[in-house]
């Protein structure tokens, strides 16, 4: 069936401690209904029924005393990897086709999935454990950090291959990286490396070739930055920075590399069905992690309503719903014992909120916002979310690593609310829109607030308009035009740091700061963290900023997000990240 | 066939639109849409409730009187299939009037127009003009009168010509009548009976239409009840609370039919009229 | 009858141009940024940008204009903003699925309305059933009659697949929701029909000279019925595989339709431009080809009305 694992005790890595964190989120278009809460701290128990230390005797092809095989090198990601049967593939569902399969430039869930974790696995680096940061992937170490933090080395693994069996050197990341920065790619994800030298000339078509970085030898990247900045870890942990193969992308072109790419995680594009509504991948048995994958393949099935995904679930024709089990089935998932029992939830860090739009009274006095905040029951919410998001009135996620705030989130106080709102100058309250997009679950959520706010005095009139009419006004909002009053909006990282949120929706001027938000302390500690490399000094000033934000409320927060799954029983070890999905590698059946 | 006056399908039909109407107008009177009870309207494990003497047709997924809700999505339902039904068939009309009795270019250029509506795939067409309006009535009356107009122009267009062929506007042009007057009192008055007839099937249509439209979330979105938005909400909640679906299905059928019973008594009310293709879509 | 085919495709061309013009408008009216559905997380304004440029948006809308129905004219459809492969590549494989369903709606409502329009006519005491069956079909929106088949036999029952997939297990609820929402329409023709042929002079003739009646219905009767008959199929088919929206979208079906939907979702234009144009042609063909059948069976349909 499947080849033993080799032990190489050669290739014993010790995870090293990263002195940088990882922040940052990544803003998902709301479809689906994406969840992701933290239900309980730190790493997850894995699927319902036990794994490696269970002492599996039914294995197929146990190579290791106890049942169930050992890997002995560690593996980036949430654990344990270890204890798989050999065998089997595994049938995921999900609405939307995949938008493609190029790492540069995939980006719907689809996509993501397979270009996080099964034709790719992280790039240069890859995040760690359930919560952690990057440690290393392809690079055989962290880096080495110059003393003024602008210059950064890495050696890289010998033998990582890519599918087509060659092996990845160091101009493979020169090669891929100018390829992603190329104006003609049209990759989303460019900003991310712009601390890069040298790369804005490259997104700006003046030059082809990406300065910065260097590969004295094959297994050599050196990498110069502008000034510090710790987040060029995390996006060197992303699928926007994988390495793939020059020969390849020439031969195939871009198009066609986006539907069959060669990459080089633990499995390979196989082909798709007849129909174009399956994709199949089959295990490489050259990764790099020798020992994984457990599975023979997996594939991926779309164009599934999610009403008929959770019955495909029950049936059993599906192992595993891509995208999670969005709110407006929750509920139906609730109320059937026998699919309650295929839902485990896992942290995916995230937020939702309303954003208050500042220029104009009354939203632009702080007691004002403060109020709105304390009117809110995010309970009450819950009961209508069934689960799928936890209450939290705070900015940031509920859960973040090696993070200790000092802001006191805010809670359901109608009675200060109508004091602060006294205290503004409306003792009677006011109107105002509510402009929210119909995808889940922001109707079902706005229709509460729009009760609970009543309770205040303040009277909201809905507005619901399609996800991209909008993004529309919230763009046209940032150049002073859209009339938005309130809207609805929600985030998810893809780093596990603050540092996403912080640099995206709270500095001014920051990509999705649609209400204008500007507070210059904010500014300046979210750049001083930024240069930041110790991940607990870089942590306490976000704090300071989670503080002032929190005051500030330039939001109403109201949700921590959750990530519920629909796993079958026959699955055993499902493991997943908020921000990099499901991991493969070390599930079995 | 035998002529009466009053065929059992016209008595049918006009008492239950008589209801639906009835409903529609005192919709105030069956409770509040709006109202959300999350405490009192919904199970301890917040599932809706199913019927009972409090709620005669049990909450919705955020405690709303299902009933008050229905009363209000019957409301809509008829507003729509008056309001958009008159709107549809008058542009309709106008436009076939208009080139029946100008022919030359004027007939050539509506005709074409005409053919360009009826070769409209009409849901693409109508989620592509949902998305440049807000939600709402008038957006539903909008759609369904810009995908509406073409068939009526069609049916108005061939009787004109037909006409024409009877040689009444010549003979009325021999008269010395002029253009207007040829129009208003010599074409127009025949096509009465035509679209009267037409026009129960078309509104029938248009209640269906706009459910179709809510339903697909380009037409009217909650909080407002619709028939079709409620349909919507009710898929999903099918396993634990069934109600959502039936009512508001049973609703549109019987109001539907309503309609149907009604242009099926009307058409048997004369006979002559039976010429009249019911192929219209 | 030569004249009128052209004279018919002539017009049945500036009916999809029209089509093509005013969906292209609409979709350039419709709020929405497709460089902001394509990079939903991009982090500054310059990457939309270089986006809208590699898309071409940044240009003006006659520029566009001009740019989209030139390469109409040359057969190309576009690429797609999001999948970035051509349009037609992404069509034509849906368009078959559609095809197939669309085959299958078209037997169905022929053969259930068929049926229902020849039991009315043939036997009395069934007409009033027949009569409440058809106004309960013409009363029920497609996407009710799709949704109580599909919780019925799909979820309760067990007894058809809900995979959403697009083989011939699947086909059955789908074109049996087209077929029964249909039916009727086919009960009417076929009912009108028989009843006036069969109290034609030519069939009274024929049961006077002795002949059987099966030959009778079958020489006499079904030739009437063809015509409209066929009238009616063309327009079906057409509308069909313009794109059954809601059934496709109850069933998950991969067809014309649902890509529809999924991309105006995402605002990518080409591909809604691609499956409205190919809707419009669509339309115009099936009818113009039911056209000619009706004309070659009923010689009495030949002459083109005013």
């Amino acid at each position: 069936m499947s080849p033993s694992p080799r032990a190489d005790p050669g290739r014993w890595i010790v995870p090293a401690p990263l002195p940088t964190d990882r922040r940052g989120f990544l803003r998902l278009t709301g479809a689906a209904g994406l969840l992701g809460v933290v239900g309980t701290a730190g790493g997850l128990a894995g699927c319902s029924t036990g794994n490696a230390a269970a002492g599996a005797t039914g294995a197929t092809s146990a190579t290791a005393p106890g049942g169930g095989a050992r890997i002995h090198e560690y593996v980036p990601g949430p654990q344990p990897v270890s204890g798989g049967r050999y065998g089997g593939t595994v049938n995921v569902v999900w609405s939307d086709p995949p938008n493609s399969f190029d790492p540069a430039v995939g980006y719907n869930l689809t996509a993501w999935d397979a270009i996080t974790e099964v034709v790719f696995f992280g790039s240069l680096m890859a995040y760690d454990k359930q919560l952690g940061g990057p440690v290393a992937n392809i690079a055989a170490g962290p880096p080495v950090i110059s003393a003024d933090s602008k210059t950064l080395t890495f050696t890289l693994r010998k033998g990582v291959k890519f599918h087509n069996g060659r092996e990845i050197v160091a101009s493979d990341f020169i090669y891929s990286w100018e390829r992603m920065l190329a104006p003609a790619l049209a990759s989303w994800a460019t900003s991310y490396l712009t601390s890069i030298v040298g790369a804005n000339a490259v997104i700006n078509g003046k030059t082809k070739t990406l300065d910065g970085v260097e590969a004295p030898d094959d297994h050599t990247l050196v990498v110069h930055l502008t000034a510090p900045d710790f987040t060029i870890l995390n996006a060197f942990a992303l699928p926007f920075t994988a390495p793939v193969p020059k020969e390849e992308v020439e031969r195939l072109g871009d198009t066609a590399f986006g539907e069959r790419p060669v990459g080089f995680g633990p499995f390979r594009i196989s082909g798709y069905d007849s129909a174009g509504q399956t994709a199949s991948f089959e295990r490489f048995d050259d990764y790099m992690y020798p020992g994984l994958p457990y599975l023979d393949g997996v594939s991926y099935r779309w164009g599934v309503d999610p009403s008929v995904q959770l019955l495909q679930l029950q049936s059993g024709a599906v192992d595993l719903i891509g995208s999670g089990i969005p709110s407006s089935q929750a509920a139906h998932v609730l109320a059937t014992p026998s699919l309650h029992a295929l839902t485990q939830q896992r942290p995916s860090p995230g937020n939702l909120w309303l954003t208050i739009y500042l220029d104009h009274p009354p939203f632009n006095n702080q007691k004002v916002r403060q109020a709105l905040n304390w009117a809110v029951d995010r309970a009450e919410i819950g009961r209508v979310t069934y689960g799928t998001y936890a209450p939290w009135g705070a900015p940031f996620p509920e859960q973040i690593a090696d993070f200790a705030p000092t802001f006191k989130p805010y809670g359901y106080d109608p009675a200060k609310a109508k004091q602060l709102l006294a205290e503004a100058g409306y003792p009677h309250g006011f109107a105002a829109t509510l402009t929210i997009s119909s995808d889940d679950p922001f109707p079902a959520i706005a229709q509460i607030v729009q009760a609970q706010l009543a309770g205040v005095g303040v009277r909201l009139s809905l507005n619901q308009v399609s996800s991209n009419a909008l993004d529309s006004l919230e763009e046209a909002a940032v150049k002073g035009g859209g009339h938005l009053q309130l809207d609805a909006d929600n985030w998810y990282e893809v780093q596990p740091t603050p540092a996403d949120e912080v640099d995206a929706l709270y500095t001014t001027g920051a990509s999705s700061n649609y209400n204008s938000y500007s507070n210059s302390d904010v500014d300046r500690l979210a750049a001083q963290a930024r240069e930041t490399f110790d991940q607990t000094a870089r942590n306490k000033l976000y704090a300071q900023i989670q503080q002032i934000i929190g005051e500030d409320a330039p939001f109403v927060f109201l949700e921590s997000a959750l990530w519920l799954a629909g796993v079958s029983k026959r699955l055993h070890n499902y493991q997943y990240r908020g921000e990099t999905y499901t991991y493969y590698d070390r599930l079995w059946v | 066939m035998r002529k009466t006056r009053w065929p059992g399908t016209l008595i049918a039909g006009s008492a239950l639109l008589l209801v639906f109407t009835a409903i529609a107008i005192a919709a105030p009177a069956f409770g509040n849409p709006l109202h959300q009870n999350l405490l009192s309207g919904l199970t301890p494990s917040g599932l809706p409730l199913g019927l009972s003497w409090a709620h005669p047709l049990g909450t919705d997924a955020l405690g709303r009187s299902e009933l008050a809700r229905l009363a209000y999505g019957i409301r809509t339902s008829m507003i729509v299939a008056v309001v958009s039904n008159v709107t549809s068939i008058a542009v309709g009309a106008a436009v076939g009037l208009a080139a029946g009795f100008f022919r030359g270019p004027v007939e050539a250029v509506l005709m074409r127009i005409t053919d360009v509506g009826l070769a409209l795939p009409y849901t693409l067409a109508a989620l592509v003009i949902a998305g440049l309006m807000t939600a709402g009535l008038t957006r539903v009356i909008v759609i369904i009168t810009a995908l509406f107009w073409a068939y009526p122009a069609r049916l108005v267009y061939g009787e004109v010509l037909r006409l024409r062929h009877r040689g009444f506007v010549e003979s009325a042009e021999a008269m010395g009548a002029s253009g207007t007057s040829i129009v208003a009192r010599h074409l127009a008055p025949h096509m009465f009976p035509l679209l009267v007839t037409y026009s129960p099937l078309n509104a029938a249509s248009a209640v269906v239409f706009e459910a179709t439209l809510s339903y697909l979330g380009a037409g009217i979105n909650p909080p407002t009840a619709s028939l079709g938005n409620m349909i919507s909400d009710g898929q999903s909640a099918l396993s634990y609370a069934p109600h959502l679906l039936l009512v508001p299905a049973v609703a549109i059928l019987l109001i539907t039919m309503s309609f149907l019973l009604l242009g099926e008594g009307l058409k048997a009310r004369n006979p002559d009229l039976k010429r009249v293709s019911w192929l219209g879509r | 009858m030569a004249r009128t085919l052209i004279r018919r495709i002539a017009f049945g061309v500036i009916a999809i141009l029209g089509v093509a013009v005013l969906a292209f408008l609409l979709e350039f009216v419709v709020p929405g940024d497709p460089a902001r559905a394509i990079a939903p997380r991009a982090q500054s304004a310059a990457v939309l940008e270089n986006i809208r440029i590699q898309l071409h948006l940044n240009r003006p809308l006659i520029v566009q204009f001009a740019d989209y129905f030139g390469e109409l004219f040359r057969g190309n459809l576009g690429t797609s903003y999001v999948q970035r492969q051509s349009v037609t590549s992404l069509i034509m494989p849906r368009l078959a699925t559609t095809g197939w369903l669309a085959l299958a709606g078209v037997v169905a409502e022929v053969i259930i309305g068929g049926a229902l329009g020849v039991l009315s006519t043939l036997y009395a005491r069934v007409r009033a059933v027949v009569a409440a069956v058809n106004l309960t079909l013409l009363s029920l929106p497609q996407f009710v009659v799709g949704l109580v088949l599909l919780l019925i036999f799909g979820f309760r029952l067990h007894l058809a697949p809900v995979t959403g997939g697009a083989g011939p297990a699947e086909i059955v609820l789908p074109a049996l929701t087209l077929g029964l929402v249909g039916a009727p329409w086919y009960a009417q023709i076929v009912a009108d029909q028989m009843a006036d042929s069969l109290a034609s002079p030519y069939v009274r003739t024929a049961v006077a000279k002795g002949l059987p009646d099966r030959y009778i219905l079958w020489r006499h009767v079904l030739r009437n019925v063809l015509s409209p008959a066929i009238t009616m199929i063309g327009m079906d088919l057409g509308a069909y595989l313009s794109g059954v929206v809601t059934v496709e979208v109850v069933f998950g079906w991969p067809g014309i339709g649902l890509l529809a939907v999924d991309s105006l979702q995402n605002l990518d234009r080409p591909v809604v431009m691609g499956t409205v144009i190919v809707g419009a042609v669509a339309v115009v063909a099936f009818n113009l080809i039911a056209d000619v059948l009706r004309m070659y069976v009923d010689p009495r349909t030949r002459e083109e009305p005013a």
